[in-house]
């Protein structure tokens, strides 16, 4: 066994940029499909019928496809029908739609454990609708849910790794090219794990610190 | 319809790695749990580190650490293996958090009645923990399992045709990528609907056995 | 070698000599002396957190006593801390702990199981009795209990009342020395506590050993054969429940006794 860290030594240049562009793909992936959660969560908690329907059938079935399915579907599929993108746009586009399916459920899951009394409160006070939304549902939406986002963050950064297989430069793609050039698969898959481990720890520092604040509005 | 065959056997190749996959993994995460809260010295920081580390490694970057990775250190796997273990190994450090936090909240009263009739700890462990945080289990753990089945086409990169690498193969050589990657899709669905109702089956039927319902 | 001579009927079921139990630098027992012979049915009096449970709790090794000794049969079984982790096993405080049973204030049945697989459960998986006896003896334990008919059936069916006379048959068939009853009816409703008593005061007439910590005072006057009062964790009075209840001896159990007698 001769392991050689230091062709990974030589080839950090390459781990930082795959990392940045994990980073980045799966914030700005996570921040979009936030958004898109926001307004799917909507339909999911209303009493109409006929709005929640289409929603639970796009969050049953967005929650049963591989991601890397999507992601062949996306990319080899839509040029099919004209619509060609490219690897960055397909890895944006793919993130937003897998986790859009899973962030309204977790949002509509933390509406409805919300003590109702709060809800009735707001509406007591005379908020209604948008307002009532706005200023007293979704932001007890949001406290609630913090720490379960944080955790799909993590899942889509390991998801993201997939990427690597339509050749997004991310980080296991740039373990998968060190590994290629130099003949290192050790040394390069282990570094990129530990990576994404210390990338991961950062996550759940950042989750504990969230619930030791939403601690004080638990009490309140 | 040649692909339609292809296609099938492919998804039974997925059935059949992510069942092996959770078989192993779902007792491995109980030993891993169980193991943990003993508290002995340096083992259990290894499997805490083992489970935090697991959780958050990419599965296709494990899958390939473990198959192109390992023949460094001498340790050369058949790919099936190879697939099996990692997704079990992963498997296995997910359902331990279940099994802990399970375990855990499980009711001091129904341990101290255990202990006032003399069973050891080891029986109590056995016919009065297990059987029941085994029932309170069933929704996370089948969820986990969906959760294996989504994450196994990583195992395609090691060349094993699974259902996701199948198809973007034929897709690629009939230049039908929209027929071929739809119905795999459409059999992933499934997989995952039967997996959720038979999680659901059993559920009800605990619940009913117990007479909760 | 003399005591071949002694009445076995004598030879306290239950002996404690100087019981002493802290929780941190709180002592919840001081000084407990008490003697239950074969036969007798005590019922621990006193107020909430007087230390009924703890004692109870003692002698079944659920807690272990920091100073004194406790005989069970004559036999000495803990003596200072050795009840701990120092002195006895965890497999040898089990099969001690098979010699006296208990009934808990939230009954404690096992939920996935029948009610006859909870009363079966330790007499086969513990004491290693033949299964085909243990089920006829638990079938007449549920027939005295009045329970027969729900033998089959899981715990989540039962009303409290029905649970606790299952917890009762499920201690009965452990044939231990002793019954410890931790506020037996303390968890029910009202208008079930009747069924579980009456057939706890059928026990005392059959002659069984009983501690019971309770807060029914009439029943403790008709069926107790001696009423221990305790307060602070101290024995303050021991005696006869006519005498106590007429006149009790100490301030603190005139106190405790004119709140709870109507």
């Amino acid at each position: 066994m001769n392991l050689r860290f230091e062709v990974i030594w030589n080839q950090l240049p390459m781990f930082a940029n795959g990392l940045w562009n994990t980073v980045w793909i799966c914030v700005v992936g996570m921040l979009l499909s936030l958004m898109a959660g926001i307004i799917l969560v909507l339909p999911l908690i209303s009493r109409r019928r006929s709005l929640q329907l289409p929603a639970e059938l796009f969050v049953d079935v967005g929650r049963a496809i591989p991601f890397l399915m999507l992601v062949y579907l996306v990319f080899y599929g839509l040029p099919s029908f004209g619509l060609v993108l490219d690897r960055w746009t397909t890895a944006i586009v793919c993130l937003v739609l897998y986790n859009t399916a899973y962030i309204a459920e977790i949002l509509r899951s933390a509406w409805a454990n919300i003590p109702r009394g709060q809800l009735e409160a707001g509406r007591a006070f005379g908020f209604t609708g948008m307002g009532l939304l706005r200023r007293i549902t979704l932001p007890q939406i949001m406290i609630a849910a913090a720490p379960v986002l944080g955790n799909q963050l993590i899942q889509i950064i390991k998801d993201s790794a997939f990427l690597a297989i339509i050749t997004v430069p991310e980080l296991t793609h740039a373990a998968r090219t060190v590994q290629a050039n130099h003949f290192v698969p050790f040394e390069s898959f282990i570094f990129a794990a530990l990576m994404y481990w210390g990338l991961c720890l950062l996550i759940e520092a950042g989750i504990k610190q969230v619930e030791q604040v939403r601690a004080v509005y638990a009490k309140y | 319809m040649i692909e339609l065959r292809l296609l099938l056997e492919s998804a039974l190749i997925t059935c059949f790695v992510s069942l092996a996959g959770f078989s192993l993994g779902i007792p491995l995460g109980l030993l891993v749990a169980v193991t943990r809260l003993k508290r002995l010295p340096v083992i259990t920081s290894v499997l805490a580190v083992y489970v935090s580390f697991i959780r958050s490694l990419p599965l296709l970057l494990f899958i390939m650490l473990f198959y192109f990775g390992l023949p460094t250190l001498g340790i050369d796997l058949n790919p099936y293996v190879a697939g099996i273990l990692a997704l079990a190994l992963n498997n296995a450090a997910f359902a331990s958090e279940i099994w802990r936090g399970a375990i855990a909240n499980f009711a001091l009263d129904q341990i101290e009645a255990a202990k006032a009739y003399g069973m050891t700890e080891q029986q109590t462990f056995w016919r009065i923990t297990l059987p029941q945080i085994w029932r309170a289990s069933i929704p996370p753990i089948t969820s986990e399992i969906t959760l294996l089945v989504k994450a196994s086409p990583a195992i395609g990169i090691i060349g094993i045709d699974d259902l996701t690498r199948r198809a973007s193969t034929l897709a690629a050589s009939n230049y039908e990528p929209v027929r071929m990657l739809t119905i795999a899709t459409l059999f992933y669905v499934i997989i995952i609907l039967a997996i959720t109702q038979i999680g659901r089956m059993v559920d009800r039927r605990s619940q009913r056995q117990y007479e909760l319902v | 070698m003399l005591n071949t001579e002694i009445d076995t009927d004598t030879i306290p079921a239950v002996h404690l000599l100087y019981l002493c139990k802290k929780f941190g630098r709180h002592e919840v027992l001081t000084d407990i002396n008490l003697k239950v012979v074969p036969g007798e049915t005590v019922c621990l009096l006193g107020p909430s957190g007087s230390g009924k449970s703890t004692l109870l709790r003692c002698i079944n090794f659920l807690e272990t006593s920091d100073f004194g000794e406790i005989f069970l049969h004559g036999t000495r079984v803990a003596y200072g801390r050795s009840a701990g982790k120092k002195g006895l096993t965890e497999a040898e405080l089990a099969k001690l702990r098979t010699r006296v049973s208990m009934v808990f204030q939230h009954f404690n049945l096992w939920p996935h199981m029948t009610v006859l697989g909870n009363i079966v459960e330790a007499p086969i998986h513990v004491q290693k009795r033949p299964r085909a006896q243990v089920i006829a003896e638990a079938e007449a334990l549920l027939l005295k209990v009045g329970l027969l008919d729900k033998r089959d059936v899981y715990p989540s069916r039962l009303s409290g009342g029905q649970k606790q006379r299952v917890a009762i048959a499920r201690a009965l068939a452990m044939k231990s020395d002793v019954i410890l009853f931790d506020e037996p009816t303390s968890s029910l409703d009202p208008e079930l506590v009747g069924e579980v008593l009456s057939v706890i005061k059928q026990l005392a007439e059959d002659g069984m050993t009983m501690i019971i910590a309770t807060h029914e005072m009439d029943f403790a006057r008709e069926v107790a054969s001696r009423v221990v009062f305790l307060d602070g964790g101290r024995v303050l009075e021991s005696g006869e429940p006519k005498a106590f209840f007429r006149r009790p001896t100490t301030e603190r159990a005139r106190q405790f006794l004119e709140r709870y007698v109507r």
